[in-house]
């Protein structure tokens, strides 16, 4: 190992670095500062990331949508009568879900039809009716939801308005535990019946199929299935939607990588600018250790394992600090950039989920780039003559 | 196309590898030119500065092209989540015609890199510095090569088609498909353990005999008996699987990243086997780089047998 690394090389850089405590201070700074902030907003998209594929998981394993001029339109509810015939077919259902704007509160809520006493294609709703009990005009709703009526003086009973404009009333009945997906904070459950009445929904409608599948090996062909004997219809695959949110979720990190990119080059002129820059003092230090044996190589060696140096602390720190900064202070400010200024998700907390090639790629982006853009400064130093430095 | 945070990041470090290989390469191209010990002139004396620029440039490169490798590798295996039909980094490799020669070409890049980070090496301890040349004109070989790769790298990753189904690895490396592979994979098992083992055993001898143009050559011909021998044989024992041939997916969590230690342990081994048929070390170094080949090697074999082994004492029956 000593042939790889000269620690007495290592012992001078660190003095090195000393002597020049300012500078490479600011530099220091400088470098942890940029890699916590990227790696911050790495670490809140991975959290969101993970945050859907488990919401994923809960969905059933193909919904069959409508489309009318390309929009999604109502679908007949008959047709999931009709596909349980199908082989494969476990269980199909036709949901009637969406969501409703509270005006007063500006929030989006989610409105989740079901059924007393047929099993539904989600786990969170057949958990859900196991434990409570619901009838017509009563609602469930989350804690969440429950505290924001509250606050409305929604006490007992809330109003929805209808697209005619008159109001249903709906008792609030009980109240279920916040789930830890942060994307089933908002919702409220009720009947199918009253949730077509408030969604202006004819008896035989329904928004979408979902269908629930025996095998997991089937799902491709059980959609081919589906897809020719409605050929008009949209059919969705779970895997089709996990992939949908990596692709979205690479975009949005992508763009704000490639705004930190400029910020990285633009740091990366500062370091080549500092660097070239020479003291008097310094200048005579490269002179003496030439004077007393040292080859161009020991000093360029010296001032690479300086870069080495400087890099690698400054990229631990920065990790550090966005690990502090995401997981432990729940990422103020930063958060509301991903999440849509919804109130009722505000008091979401960031569950841990690290991925290695986030780690990887901001090792990438901070110190070879770092020790590169030395390369050019540290050879300019190392290859000043001897005598003309001395003089 | 595919636009992820993982891949941008490629994108950027290769763009800064063709800046300052570049460099590198105009410089070297002078010195190619008007190198002369002999002479006193200005340019002499500014050249012999500069060969110190590009040899700490090649071996920047070189040190941040290795881990680059492995990160290039897992970016490919996580891309597959993304396509549709792609179980490991085999299926990305698929999906477009540029990923097989690129890999090939990185895999080159890395022993003749590694290599001329050595020929320097050996190069600055001797005060004549009789390899100067040499060195600088096969950097312009070398170069090109380099350039050739990101170029590939870049088009990979463009003409990748998130939407269109790939091949998985099962189907790759089948055994049913009439493809060259499939014909490997019909060979007995007594063939492949023969040939690796026997090979090693030659390694061996050839360490006793201490002659270093067989040695290098024995290591050269164990890259392919040990890759070839693994798709085809070592690997269904490290997946417990008799049907799976797949190189690739040794190197995901599942097989607890064994591919990355195979991989790497069998790149020292031969790195440091072939090289000291390609050039005249003293003998000192001659023997050290025998014998680091041979540890790294020894513990390729005694990873690999542990699978194999493993397996039969685990199940007492061969698969």
């Amino acid at each position: 190992m000593s042939r790889v690394i000269n620690f007495y090389l290592l012992s001078y850089s660190i003095g090195s670095l000393k002597r020049e405590k300012y500078k490479n201070i600011f530099l220091f700074v400088v470098i942890s500062l940029l890699v916590a902030l990227l790696a911050s907003t790495f670490f809140l998209s991975n959290a969101m990331k993970s945050e859907y594929n488990t919401l994923i998981d809960t969905y059933p394993d193909i919904v069959l949508q409508n489309q009318k001029a390309g929009v999604a339109a109502t679908i007949e509810s008959s047709i999931a009568d009709k596909l349980l015939l199908l082989d494969g077919v476990k269980n199909s259902e036709a949901r009637v879900y969406g969501s409703y704007y509270f005006n007063h509160a500006d929030s989006e809520l989610t409105i989740i039809g079901v059924n007393m006493f047929t099993p539904s294609c989600s786990s969170f709703i057949n958990d859900l009716m196991q434990k409570h009990s619901l009838h017509r005009g009563e609602i469930l709703v989350s804690s969440n939801v429950k505290n924001l009526f509250n606050n409305y003086y929604y006490k007992e009973y809330f109003n929805f308005i209808k697209s005619d404009g008159s109001l249903k009333k709906m008792q609030i009945d009980e109240v279920f535990k916040n789930s830890k997906n942060f994307f089933n904070k908002n919702t409220l459950v009720m009947l199918k019946s009253d949730a077509r009445d408030i969604f202006d929904y004819k008896e035989y409608e329904a928004r979408d199929i979902a269908i629930d599948v025996a095998n997991r090996d089937e799902v491709v062909s059980i959609a081919l299935k589906i897809k020719r004997l409605y050929p008009h219809m949209n059919v969705i695959t779970k895997e089709d939607l996990q992939v949908e949110y990596e692709n979205l979720y690479n975009f949005k990190s992508g763009f704000f990588l490639t705004i930190f990119i400029i910020s990285f080059f633009t740091f990366f002129i500062i370091i080549y600018d500092k660097l070239s820059g020479l003291n008097g003092e310094k200048r005579r230090e490269i002179g003496i250790l030439k004077a007393i044996g040292w080859r161009v190589g020991d000093v360029l060696n010296a001032k690479l394992y300086e870069g080495a140096i400087l890099s690698l602390s400054g990229y631990l720190t920065g990790i550090i600090l966005a690990f502090v900064y995401v997981y432990l202070l729940n990422a103020p400010l930063l958060k509301n950039i991903f999440l849509y200024s919804n109130n009722l998700l505000k008091d979401y907390t960031i569950h841990l989920s690290v991925e290695y090639e986030t780690l990887a790629l901001l090792f990438f982006l901070s110190v070879p780039i770092y020790i590169v853009a030395t390369i050019i400064p540290s050879w300019k130093i190392a290859t000043l003559d001897a005598d003309e430095v001395m003089r | 196309m595919i636009i992820s945070p993982e891949v941008l990041t490629i994108y950027i470090i290769d763009a800064i590898f063709i800046l300052f290989a570049s460099v590198a390469f105009v410089i070297s191209v002078r010195i190619v030119k008007n190198y002369d010990v002999n002479a006193t002139t200005a340019l002499q004396y500014e050249l012999e500065k500069k060969s110190y620029l590009v040899a700490t440039i090649i071996r920047c490169l070189f040190y941040i092209k290795v881990p680059f490798f492995l990160f290039f590798i897992f970016i490919l295996n996580n891309i597959s989540f993304v396509l549709p039909g792609a179980m490991c980094g085999a299926g990305v490799v698929n999906s477009s015609s540029a990923a097989v020669p690129l890999l090939f070409l990185k895999l080159l890049n890395s022993y003749l890199f590694a290599y001329w980070i050595l020929l320097d090496k050996d190069d600055m301890s001797i005060e004549s510095q009789p390899y100067i040349k040499q060195k600088f004109f096969l950097y312009l070989l070398f170069y090109l090569l380099l350039i050739t790769e990101i170029y590939l790298e870049f088009s990979m990753f463009l003409n990748i088609d998130i939407t269109s189904v790939v091949d998985c690895c099962g189907v790759i490396f089948s055994h049913t498909d009439g493809s060259y592979m499939a014909q490997f994979f019909g060979l007995p098992a007594s063939f492949y353990i023969t040939l690796f083992y026997g090979n090693f055993a030659l390694l061996l001898l050839s360490y006793l005999v201490k002659s270093r143009y067989i040695f290098a050559l024995l290591n050269l011909i164990f890259v392919i008996v040990a890759l070839l021998s693994l798709i085809a044989f070592f690997g269904i024992y490290i997946y417990e699987l008799p049907t799976h041939h797949c190189p690739f997916c040794l190197l995901q969590s599942e097989y607890n990243y064994v591919g990355y230690v195979l991989y790497s342990l069998l790149f020292l081994g031969t790195f440091n086997g072939v090289v000291i048929g390609l050039h005249l070390f003293s003998v000192d170094v001659q023997k050290e780089k025998m014998r680091y080949s041979l540890i790294f090697l020894m513990l390729y074999v005694s990873t690999i047998s542990y699978y194999f082994l493993g397996y039969y004492l685990k199940n007492s029956v061969w698969l």
